[in-house]
């Protein structure tokens, strides 16, 4: 009996082990945990005094490729972002807030299904304000901050953010975000494929 | 209360932008006049300015260039503000000139583009007058325009368009504005301007 109960507790601390380590972010194998010296994870996005960016845009998801224009707008509240074609015909309209929820406010028929409409927004997600949680995970890796916070990866150089990786569960990667040197941002999603590529607009209005 | 208040003024918006607008009394007349008109379209030219109003933005979004078209259906829009670019619609074919890329793809596969090709060269050619199938249709006017609304019996075009305006100007017969209105109450406006009819365009344009 003695035997069978060092073993169960021997067996439930290597199962506690595994379990615990198990749930640690995969890409953050090896790093060490540290406090992280920040609020707020600040959005890729340019955004003018007003609270206003405008980019061009180009999707090309589906077999469709639609180019355009997205625009982001920041409240008090929450962050809003529509995309919209050349013709000015609205694809999409989303809110986010400043926990990471999403509403979708309309997206266009030929794009309304389930899967599509999250993973427009989690993508979108990706380059917007992270609220610093206990959930969110800091480390140190050379001269890189790393940020683990809701699935995403983030990747900061010099305070900015670079790069950016989304995960489903602990290994999946299901999309990444690059910043390119000419500000423009590349967001590539690999199941289903969708990229967008988006570029800032300085001289948006008159 | 807020969306209540920026419906208003968005409404007060349009209705500032379009002018005081009527029913239009005797539209026979004004369709046969049009129809005299549009037929004899072989090309057009013309500058175009596009104006997207949004329900959460406080000015529109801008955007300008000039347009070309040339019968059956070859189409250039080339956006010159607030940045440089070009779509063709040619045959068929769709191709888009970007910051030095070119991407063409068949136009059958975009059914977005598509559709919007078929409302425009309609609206030049004045086929969509008489498109009893796809559209019923309202007649307004202001002192200067004729405003002809087309409210789509597609079930998915009306998903996101619940009506096409066209301003056909009294004077000239030339279509002057293109009005797409969205379900939400945001709405584009196309206004076109230095028209120029049936003059030779050339093959490069399109290319």
């Amino acid at each position: 009996m003695s035997f069978n109960k060092k073993v169960f507790t021997a067996w439930l601390l290597i199962v506690l082990v595994i379990g615990l380590y198990s749930c640690a972010p995969s890409p953050l194998k090896g790093l060490e945990k540290q406090t992280p010296s920040i609020d707020v994870l600040q959005s890729i996005i340019h955004f003018d005094n007003n609270g206003q960016a405008n980019y061009r845009c180009h999707v090309e998801a589906f077999d469709q490729l639609i180019s355009g224009m997205m625009i982001f707008k920041k409240t008090e509240l929450n962050t809003r972002v529509l995309m919209m074609t050349d013709f000015g015909l609205k694809v999409l309209d989303i809110s986010f807030t400043a926990n990471g929820q999403y509403k979708i406010n309309y997206i266009m028929k030929h794009f309304d299904y389930q899967f599509v409409r999250e993973s427009f927004a989690l993508n979108i997600l990706m380059l917007l304000d992270q609220q610093i949680s206990i959930n969110t995970y800091f480390y140190q890796k050379f001269d890189s901050s790393l940020f683990y916070h809701q699935k995403m990866l983030f990747f900061q150089k010099d305070g900015i953010t670079q790069k950016v990786k989304r995960y489903r569960g602990k290994k999946k990667l299901i999309a990444i975000v690059k910043m390119q040197k000419s500000a423009n941002i590349d967001i590539q999603q690999f199941q289903p494929p969708i990229s967008m590529t988006l570029s800032p607009i300085i001289h948006v209005k008159k | 209360m807020r969306s209540i208040f920026i419906s208003m003024i968005l409404s007060l918006s349009s209705i500032l932008l379009m002018g005081q607008v009527v029913i239009l009394d005797n539209p026979d007349f004004w369709i046969k006049k049009i129809n005299e008109k549009t037929q004899d379209v072989a090309s057009l030219q013309a500058d175009f300015e596009q104006q997207k109003l949004l329900s959460f933005l406080e000015e529109p979004v801008v955007s300008k260039g000039k347009f070309w078209f040339h019968e059956p259906n070859q189409i250039r829009w080339e956006y010159q503000y607030p940045y440089l670019y070009t779509i063709i619609m040619n045959n068929g074919l769709l191709t888009v000139k970007d910051e030095g890329n070119e991407h063409t793809s068949d136009l059958s596969s975009n059914q977005i583009f598509e559709q919007m090709n078929s409302l425009i060269t309609g609206s030049i050619q004045g086929k969509l007058l008489s498109d009893d199938e796809h559209y019923s249709k309202k007649y307004f006017q202001t002192e200067g325009r004729i405003l002809i609304r087309f409210i789509p019996k597609d079930m998915q075009l009306l998903s996101y368009l619940d009506y096409m305006e066209i301003g056909f100007s009294k004077n000239t017969l030339e279509v002057e504005t293109l009005l797409m209105h969205e379900p939400s109450g945001d709405f584009t406006k196309m206004n076109f301007s230095n028209i120029i009819m049936n003059q030779t365009i050339s093959e490069d344009v399109f290319q």
